[in-house]
């Protein structure tokens, strides 16, 4: 209850904070909050493509913002209709083509959607140069392009093109440390600020005859001592949450660590090896721009995830160790 | 601060004094790292010049090594079958599936060959030892894997920030389809 209150209140004070900035948006570190806010706060409902690997793909999102709060429906328009429906308490993905639907809890807080805060943007240079380009021409409408660096090759870097009217990411780049492009996303239309009935977030495929799995028991709860750490951190990644989970598939709750730099987010899973289970071999593994990379110590099984080169979650990965 | 610690790693590999699991830890990490594995053959290239080794030294044939000794240590390499699609097929048994029905279709690629295979391909002999030790690697325990890797894949975007740049980037990788 106090972790909701004190989000609901982080928010009013988000609000504020844009609503003066709104009137001012011109350095990068501004753009970079206004994307961030306009992302949340607008509603809009588009179709946009995703490029990664050697793959293209076609998905419309629709997203509606209410009372503070949002909820967002995302469709694969390419193969089976799949959905991931989700609003500040939940997750839903729905598998037609596995007549399955899956709940996942929300842990990040009431305010539901990651965002970057203010008080982290000043950290966020030192590992990250944020500089305005060109404005340019997007799905024709005006944009103004964001320029996010990496200083090192730890992390990743983005294009941005956001709506110069609205701040609505119109297009998006991901790229390694040497300028190669790893993702694309860009919106091929999209309306916003129009109006969205509450039909359109609701799932398309029937949920008749689904078998529906939820996540189980209470996993909110943070452990009651930190079972393992890491030693190795590239810098500016710090710890940013901590909880135990019920992985659906698992029969002993999961350790969760989430090590963040502001902008680039690792996670790091820790399970105790299950009787019948085989042990994972350790190495790394890729896609599209998110890497794993997995290892054992002792009877535990340590898997590190996020958009970040391989070399930043083995070394992550690579340096869990029991806390003392 | 990193980079020390890696070194040092690197500097004791050199030296045969990293222990099974960090030699294997700092194995991955060279896989996919180019800085990290110059950095490496700059060490061997010290050590043989050190110890008047004026042969290795002027070539310093750090790839075959890398190869002979990913070849000996299977567990070097990758987990996955390059290119492998995950796919399941019909009614699925439930316990083993849940974390495949969230996210089927996602689809894992092998990372580690690359690095290897190209610090072979500027070397004369190839050694067939790392082409088969790089796509035997395929077992049992590899699609259980893969189903591990596609859940945490949708509990971690929840705390990725990307999301928080804009709503289009969030879960595209979690629904992306299998379609090839």
């Amino acid at each position: 209850m106090i972790h909701r209150f004190s989000n609901r209140f982080l928010l009013v004070f988000l609000g504020l904070s844009f609503s003066t900035l709104a009137y001012a948006a011109d350095s990068a570190q501004q753009w970079l909050m206004k994307i961030n806010h306009a992302a949340r706060n607008l509603d809009y409902d588009g179709v946009f493509v995703y490029q990664h690997d050697t793959q293209l793909e076609a998905m419309r999102i629709i997203h509606k913002a209410v009372n503070k709060s949002s909820k967002e429906r995302l469709v694969s328009l390419n193969g089976a209709p799949r959905e991931v429906i989700r609003d500040d308490r939940e997750v839903r993905c729905y598998w037609p083509d596995k007549n399955s639907v899956l709940v996942e809890y929300r842990k990040a807080g009431s305010s539901g959607f990651p965002a970057i805060l203010p008080e982290r943007l000043q950290d966020l240079e030192k590992y990250y140069g944020i500089k305005l380009g060109k404005e340019q021409r997007i799905i024709d409408r005006v944009a103004q392009l964001v320029i996010v660096k990496p200083a090192d090759n730890f992390r990743y870097g983005y294009n941005l093109w956001a709506d110069k009217e609205t701040g609505l990411l119109l297009k998006a780049d991901l790229l390694n440390s040497n300028g190669k492009i790893l993702e694309q996303f860009m919106f091929t239309q999209v309306n916003i600020g129009g109006t969205i009935p509450d039909a359109a977030l609701a799932p398309a495929v029937s949920t008749k005859n689904m078998v529906w799995y939820r996540e189980g028991g209470d996993t909110r709860k943070s452990p009651a001592k930190p079972g393992w750490t890491v030693t190795n951190l590239p810098e500016g990644f710090m710890l940013s949450a901590r909880m135990m989970r019920q992985m659906p598939m698992r029969n002993q709750p999961v350790e969760h660590l989430v090590y963040t730099d502001g902008l680039a987010a690792v996670s790091i899973f820790i399970e105790k090896q299950e009787k019948g289970v085989k042990p994972v071999k350790p190495g790394t593994s890729s896609m599209g721009a998110v890497h794993a990379y997995g290892t054992n110590i002792d009877d535990y099984q340590i898997t590190a995830v996020g958009a970040v080169p391989a070399s930043t979650v083995s070394l992550i990965g690579g340096s869990v160790m029991p806390a003392r | 601060m990193t980079d020390e610690h890696m070194k040092e790693k690197l500097s004791a590999l050199v030296d045969n004094e990293l222990d099974e699991l960090e030699e294997r830890r700092v194995f991955a990490a060279l896989e996919s790292d180019t800085p990290l594995r110059q950095t490496w053959q700059r060490y061997h290239l010290v050590r043989a010049v050190l110890q008047g080794d004026a042969d290795a030294a002027a070539a310093p044939d750090v790839s075959e090594e890398l190869a002979k000794r990913i070849a000996a240590d299977p567990s070097a390499t990758s987990l996955f079958q390059p290119h492998k699609v995950i796919r399941f097929v019909g009614t699925l048994a439930i316990a083993a599936s849940v974390a495949a029905i969230a996210i089927v279709g996602v689809q894992w690629l092998n990372q580690s060959p690359p690095a290897p295979l190209a610090l072979l391909a500027d070397t004369k002999p190839a050694p067939e030892a790392i082409v088969r030790a790089v796509t035997t690697s395929s077992d049992a325990g590899d699609e259980e894997t893969v189903n591990a890797l596609n859940a945490y894949l949708v509990e971690h975007e929840e705390f990725a920030s990307t999301p928080g740049i804009g709503g289009m980037m969030s879960y595209v990788r979690v629904v992306s389809s299998d379609e090839r």
